[in-house]
């Protein structure tokens, strides 16, 4: 398993396990959050908050994932980026694409806002 | 349209320092660490230069587990009083590129003349290009096609490959070289000292 979930609210919070996010588990992560929203989760943290690096694979896979989330009424938040990360998410622009948060519990709560 | 034009760095009585890479996942992070440490103590680098060493490291770790095909890849690592120099070598696959659906091979064919422009990939906000310097060589650079800042309605449009863009914005210089004396591949990726 890469991501361990709990409940925040009405946000499922989806913590990243690997430290190391890169293509060995781009692929088992984006089926793994593909699953979350099958199973009818609308909105759900990403939680970075253990990872110290994200590759280009990795960062595909996430991309895929919201495409997939947004015609099934889902939305994917990030949370937890290391500054190095969060460097990278701007300058591909991702930060864009994605609501980005420093903590998991503060996403949650934007969710009741 | 904002056009990011890659800038050259030579590079006469730099530094330089050979790392061979043996193409695993796991020995990609202490790889990064090792190099950028010698960059450190070599030529002393702002930390935005730095940030942007990593970024590179790990894309072209990356693109070698992906594409090399060896069991190894060398990375040589230059530095002087101005630039960061990274050279990946290998002896796998060329660097796949299409032209009009057509998968290109290196050397390219002739009527990919000097300045010839090659689109690579992109959305709606900009495209990674290829400005061909000569039959086995492009240097990349990316077009701005928008100043919006918002994405809202984009997001289907988002590429889900990122590695080459990554290492274009981060760089002030990146190219591909088909060496065709020793038929292996050559990214020359240049970073400014000052992270500039």
């Amino acid at each position: 398993m890469i991501l361990t979930t709990t409940t925040n609210k009405s946000a499922l919070i989806a913590r990243l396990e690997a430290k190391e996010a890169n293509l060995t588990v781009a692929d088992d992560f984006k089926e793994e959050l593909v699953a979350l929203i099958d199973k009818g989760n609308r909105f759900i943290v990403v939680n970075f908050e253990n990872v110290v690096y994200v590759d280009s694979s990795f960062l595909g896979a996430l991309v895929s994932s919201l495409k997939y989330a947004i015609p099934n009424q889902a939305d994917i938040v990030i949370a937890g980026l290391n500054k190095d990360i969060f460097a990278l998410f701007q300058l591909i622009r991702l930060d864009k694409a994605f609501k980005i948060y420093t903590t998991a519990n503060e996403a949650a709560a934007s969710k009741t806002l | 349209m904002k056009r990011l034009q890659a800038k050259r760095c030579n590079m006469p009585g730099g530094l330089s320092k050979r790392f061979i890479f043996a193409n695993n996942a796991d020995a990609l992070y202490p790889l990064t660490v090792d190099i950028i440490e010698h960059v450190k103590q070599e030529a002393n680098p702002h930390e935005t230069a730095i940030l942007k060493l990593k970024m590179v490291l790990i894309e072209l770790l990356t693109n070698a587990i992906k594409h090399s095909g060896n069991s190894e890849t060398l990375i040589e690592v230059s530095t002087d009083a101005h630039c960061i120099k990274l050279k990946k070598t290998d002896n796998g696959d060329t660097f796949a590129i299409e032209c009009d659906q057509i998968k290109l091979e290196w050397p390219l064919p002739g009527k990919h003349h000097a300045g010839r422009i090659i689109s690579i990939y992109g959305d709606d906000s900009c495209t990674l290009k290829g400005n061909v310097e000569n039959n086995c060589q492009i240097n990349f650079f990316i077009e701005e096609h928008t100043d919006t800042e918002t994405m809202d309605n984009a997001i289907t449009s988002l590429p889900e490959h990122f590695g080459l863009m990554i290492v274009t914005r981060a760089c002030n210089s990146f190219m591909y070289e088909f060496d065709i004396d020793t038929c292996t591949n050559n990214f020359i990726a240049t970073i400014n000292i000052g992270g500039e």
